[in-house]
């Protein structure tokens, strides 16, 4: 007859990855370096945010970028001009991971910069569960994806600290509201901050300029 | 799709315990996951099976306990359960904070007496079959390719 011994435990499967993932954010906390993870369903705008970022905060803060995507070097091609950037391929993986993460941040000489953007791979699923080692957490909403994402995709929405609805200048054009989709993804997390910009004209983007700055200096202060 | 990460992590643990534990076949591997954990039951499974393969834990039942989500109110501090996602306080519609749901969590291990008939260690000579890599590989295929002097290109594998 078989014996059966059963040992009772309660563990965090993912342990070791989020301690790794707190180590990296201490570590470029200390040193005064916001990470910023940029989510959204593909083509939402997240490179034309940055594009804008890049030129609108470029002067005042130093920053740089790390683009994923599952091919190409596009975003990459688009960025560089304006910011320190490397290009991740995950050659078919369909969000990034903090192994990845630290090999581009190498490749750029792990720069002492204010801000270090990570365009995450668009998608609103698997991304959601990955930390990057992040301090602040940006999911973007385009005007042209439709208000109902939030509920369809919780789990980004629940992890996120903040929600940028982008391409307002198509609003006109679009059945969209920005009120529902606000209201829709405040059930899911009522702290979410709310922004609104137009890359390509413009438009909220010193705001939303303004929000990092503040938020650096929030959060990074823990670790002063 | 990060279900075969995890399900090394769980494999490893397993292992670990098996060790400390001087524990022979393993014989039925209990977890915890809630809704908010990002993992798939079925998608569990399939890479469990996968990737126990050769292991001591190869013929090990899965059991998977689905846990509810729940929340304490921030304002009132009354523990209920989240429904369609919803965050908030259904008395006083304050602001949550999630107690459970969140976790995907080991929670038992069972050996049996049985002979073991497979000894690899989880992770190493994997099936062909799995596709994700793990940590290690990714960096160690990893490569700056430096060709592209406007930017640093970098990808996961040498093509
Ligand atoms: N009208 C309008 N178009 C925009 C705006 N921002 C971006 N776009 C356009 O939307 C398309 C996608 O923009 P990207 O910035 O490449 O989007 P992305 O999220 O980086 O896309 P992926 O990296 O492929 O997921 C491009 O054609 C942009 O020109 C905007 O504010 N208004
Ligand atoms: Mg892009
Ligand atoms: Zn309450």
């Amino acid at each position: 007859m078989t014996i059966t011994r059963t040992i009772t435990v309660r563990r965090d499967v993912a342990a070791e990855s989020k301690a790794d993932a707190g180590v990296e954010r201490a570590r470029l906390g200390r040193r005064g370096t916001l990470v910023v993870n940029l989510l959204s369903s593909p083509g939402a705008g997240k490179t034309s945010l940055l594009e804008a970022t890049a030129k609108c905060l470029g002067d005042e803060r130093s920053m740089a970028v790390l683009v994923g995507d599952l091919e190409t070097d596009r975003d990459a091609q688009r960025l560089s001009p304006l910011v320190p950037t490397a290009q991740l391929t995950t050659g078919g993986a369909c969000h990034l991971e903090l192994p990845l993460v630290r090999r581009g941040l190498q490749a750029i000489g792990d720069p002492r910069v204010d801000f270090l953007f990570i365009e995450n791979v668009g998608n609103l699923v698997c991304p959601a569960s990955h930390d990057l080692g992040e301090h602040l957490r940006i999911v973007l909403v385009s005007t042209t994806e439709g208000d109902d994402k939030p509920g369809k995709y919780p789990k980004m929405f629940r992890k996120s600290d903040a929600i940028v609805v982008t391409k307002l200048d198509l609003l006109p054009h679009v059945p969209f509201s920005v009120e529902a989709v606000v209201g829709d993804a405040r059930r899911i997390q009522p702290d979410l901050d709310v922004l609104q910009a137009c890359a390509l004209d413009g438009t909220g983007i010193r705001n939303w300029c303004d929000y990092l700055i503040s938020e650096r200096a929030k959060r990074l202060a823990e670790f002063e | 799709m990060h279900e075969q990460s995890l399900v090394r992590s769980l494999l490893k643990q397993v292992e670990t315990l098996r060790c400390e534990y001087d524990g022979g076949c393993v014989s039925e591997v209990r977890v915890e996951k809630g809704p908010l954990s990002g993992v798939e039951s079925f998608l569990l499974s399939g890479a469990f099976e996968l990737l126990s393969k050769g292991t001591a834990a190869e013929d090990a039942i899965l059991v998977i306990d689905e846990v509810p989500l729940m929340a304490k109110c921030k304002l009132c501090s009354r523990d209920f359960e989240i429904n369609n996602f919803v965050f908030r306080c259904p008395v006083c519609s304050g602001n949550v904070k999630v107690t459970r749901g969140d976790e995907f969590h080991l929670i038992s291990v069972s050996f049996s007496d049985e002979p073991i008939k497979n000894e690899r260690a989880p992770g190493v000579g994997e099936s062909e079959q799995a596709s994700i890599r793990t940590a290690e590989e990714w960096d160690r295929e990893a490569n700056v390719d430096s060709s592209a002097d406007s930017c640093l290109i970098f990808k996961r594998d040498g093509n």
